[in-house]
């Protein structure tokens, strides 16, 4: 923001220069113990791309299955086992933590020229919790893996699988404390941690979609926690709550997992909003078409979030009064996310666009949010959902929003702030062709499950019908070209850590505050606390113009 | 009680948002668990008074309230805190309220319409006829030659009359 009174253009005295967060202490033991928000954040990046790769793996294994109508290279139980750890490592220990636990966790502070987050022992403790839960998680994959699925629904997960159900969820349990410290961390940080003139619309707008993240993770993770919990009692010592054998109720479970799992999506689709508008105005190098309008969308998105979980249980059995209610709340959602799709397009209207790594990324996001979030309307309306509930549909369009939306997101973001992150450049024709790839595979893999899904093809099953197998067989190849870009894109990250060009402390000219300090920055953050005199993304040129 | 607080006034919510502890006189906290304690015999003693299955559990639902008010309000301190975190503390309720209500307008109406379905079976052969004679825009005496008759479906139909509901 180059917006304080008291940086010079690096921001940093002769004495500061040359250290930073990452060589100021060395040793395991000394990031094993660090209370550095940044150190924490890279650690969290670490863990979640280890994530990334364990349900990628199991996906590749999944759309390899499929290949064939019959049997491929696993038994109907591996499939299972499959789709469910794919899912579950997918949802737990990459997409929640993503960007809040590793963006935020580095960047949260730094864009509010704050020198770290207000419960810095906090954040290591919800490190440490999320390596817990993952540990409980693996343990159930090396253990006899899980195979309900990752809803865990009932009565299956409570009374009938074999496999280790109980250490699975545990471990979703343990890893919903971390999430839920950190939502937490973030909502005090930004209350209370915000440099002198940073008002809260003086905020990038990551922040404001981190802080309507964080009210879901504090309001809506505990009633997760109490649900696994239930279910592992139930599983564990045959208490009915949910199991009809036992005087249960099955689809009060469904109630109870959606509660929290559907503001547990926007808890997924949020940050990645955040970042996309970050995005967007950096490489388009003008401000933020509707500020205002763009945050309170993110908050007025957590909020109606709360109201729609029943949209998942239209064939569950529930009322159907219930039903209609949440289908017609469903579609309250498409308020806000439009009045965010029509700024991020104001905002490119006129601007200088810049066709870097990252904003290939954000353009990207914008494609491919648009197609998942109106096959959400479809979804959320009960006569069409009857039909295309549980069809390959929904999980295109849930890849749509999850994948094509978060995890792009995601990876946009991570290529926007690596140089701050590491100090690197990356070589940007292999990023672009890691990108390609990516962009490519992704639609040649999950909009032939739109087709797949409108024809009638049912999700989770191992053997389907041969008029599916040509359509099948195309979703898998496209997953090589998905899984051959996101390799290409490690190797370009992995390579620019040892080979990659210094780099500058705003490589990409950008207004916001975390680019007023050198790259990677130093432990403190800033030499000099900032003082904010400029409106977010406003540029001293324009002050002056 | 309030009298003995009007330091806290001031300490709460300064402007540099600093907490100031909050301490309140031991003989508060004594009463407050006696009222608790009270209220909690008020509960049993209800619950021996019968005033029909809803009546007691207003009446239950009442006390439980006023406990948890009495210790929101003094356990907690809210009474004395920011009001921000006194609409926090609201928020958490209503979150709550939506929750339970909207799972309710599920627990309390299901299979309504698998009820409706079965006074109307539908005949296969003519899957909308059903419809059209539960049409409350259909006059009842031409709607009702209708329904006898898909009540009671074609003799010799090896289709089953009604199919099972969706759910």
């Amino acid at each position: 923001m180059a917006n304080t009174a008291t940086v010079d253009e690096l921001g940093h005295s002769p004495e500061v220069r040359g250290k930073n967060y990452l060589n100021q202490t060395a040793g395991v033991w000394s990031w094993l113990t660090t209370v550095d928000h940044k150190r924490i954040g890279i650690m969290y990046l670490v863990s979640v791309l280890v994530g990334f790769g364990l349900g990628g793996i199991f996906a590749l294994l999944v759309r390899l299955e499929l290949l064939t109508a019959k049997k491929t290279i696993m038994d109907a139980t591996q499939y299972n086992q499959a789709f469910t750890l794919h899912g579950a490592a997918m949802v737990f220990l990459f997409i929640i933590p993503s960007i809040p636990a590793s963006l935020g966790n580095f960047f949260l502070p730094l864009m509010i020229g704050a020198k770290d987050v207000a419960f810095p022992r906090l954040n290591l403790l919800s490190l440490y919790l999320f390596w817990i839960g993952a540990i409980f998680m693996l343990a159930a994959i090396v253990t006899g893996g899980v195979d309900t699925g990752w809803t865990f629904y009932v009565p299956y997960a409570s009374g009938v699988s074999t496999t280790s159900v109980i250490s699975a969820t545990f471990g979703v349990f343990v890893m919903g404390f971390s999430s839920i410290l950190t939502g937490l961390n973030f909502i005090v940080t930004l209350h209370k941690l915000r440099a002198p003139g940073m008002s809260w619309y003086r905020m990038p707008l990551f922040l404001w979609s981190l802080y309507a993240t964080s009210i879901i993770q504090v309001l809506a993770t505990p009633v997760l926690g109490i649900t696994l919990l239930l279910l592992i009692f139930e599983r564990a010592f045959h208490i009915g709550i949910f199991d009809p054998t036992l005087g249960g109720d099955p689809v009060l479970f469904q109630h109870f997992f959606w509660f929290y799992s559907h503001p547990a999506v926007y808890i997924m689709i949020l940050p990645g909003m955040g970042v996309a508008t970050e995005i967007l105005t950096t490489h388009s190098k003008r401000r933020v078409f509707g500020y205002k309008a763009i945050a309170f969308s993110s908050v007025a998105i957590a909020l109606v979030s709360f109201l729609v979980w029943g949209h998942h249980m239209f064939v569950s059995g529930q009322s159907e009064l219930s039903s209609a209610i949440f289908s017609f709340l469903t579609f309250f959602v498409a308020i806000p996310s439009g009045v965010k799709m029509f700024n991020w397009l104001g905002t490119l209207w006129g601007g200088s666009i810049r066709f870097t790594v990252p904003m290939l990324y954000g353009i990207a996001f914008l494609f491919l949010f648009a197609i998942g979030g109106l096959t959400g309307l479809f979804l959320g309306t009960l006569s069409v959902d009857l039909h295309l509930h549980d069809t390959y549909f929904v999980v295109a369009h849930f890849h749509y929003v999850m994948m094509g939306s978060t995890a792009i997101a995601f990876f946009g973001g991570l290529h926007h702030w690596w140089p701050k992150m590491t100090g690197k450049m990356y070589d940007e024709k292999l990023a672009r062709v890691g990108f390609a790839l990516t962009f490519i595979g992704f639609n040649w893999t999950f909009f032939t499950q739109f087709i797949l899904g409108t024809r009638g093809m049912p999700r989770r099953y191992y053997n389907y019908l041969d008029q599916f197998q040509p359509l099948h067989a195309f979703s898998t190849y496209g997953s090589w070209v998905l899984g051959t870009g996101f390799l290409i894109t490690f190797i370009c990250l992995a390579r620019s850590l040892k080979s990659g060009a210094p780099a500058p402390a705003n490589p990409w000219d950008s207004a916001t505050l975390e680019w007023q300090t050198q790259s990677p920055p130093i432990t403190e953050n800033f030499e000099k606390a900032p003082i904010v005199t400029l409106d977010a993304y406003e540029r001293p040129a324009e002050e002056t113009a | 009680m309030s009298t003995s607080h009007a330091e806290h006034d001031h300490g709460h919510g300064s402007a540099n948002g600093d907490h100031v502890p909050h301490v309140l006189p031991f003989k508060v906290y004594i009463a407050t668990f006696a009222t608790l304690l009270f209220l909690t015999v008020v509960t049993v003693a209800a619950s021996y008074v019968d005033i029909g299955h809803t009546g007691n559990l207003i009446v239950a639902l009442l006390i439980a309230t006023i406990k948890a008010s009495v210790v929101a309000l003094i356990f907690m301190h809210l009474k004395w805190d920011h009001k921000f975190h006194g609409i926090i503390f609201v928020s958490a309720l209503l979150f709550l309220a939506v929750f339970i209500g909207i799972t309710m307008s599920d627990t309390e109406f299901r299979g309504e319409a698998e009820a409706i379905e079965a006074k109307n079976p539908v005949d296969l052969k003519d899957p909308f006829k059903a419809q059209r004679t539960g049409d409350i825009a259909i006059p009842k005496e031409a709607a009702a030659p209708a329904a006898a008759g898909s009540a009671a479906p074609a003799a010799g139909s090896a289709a089953p009359a009604a199919v099972p509901a969706k759910h």
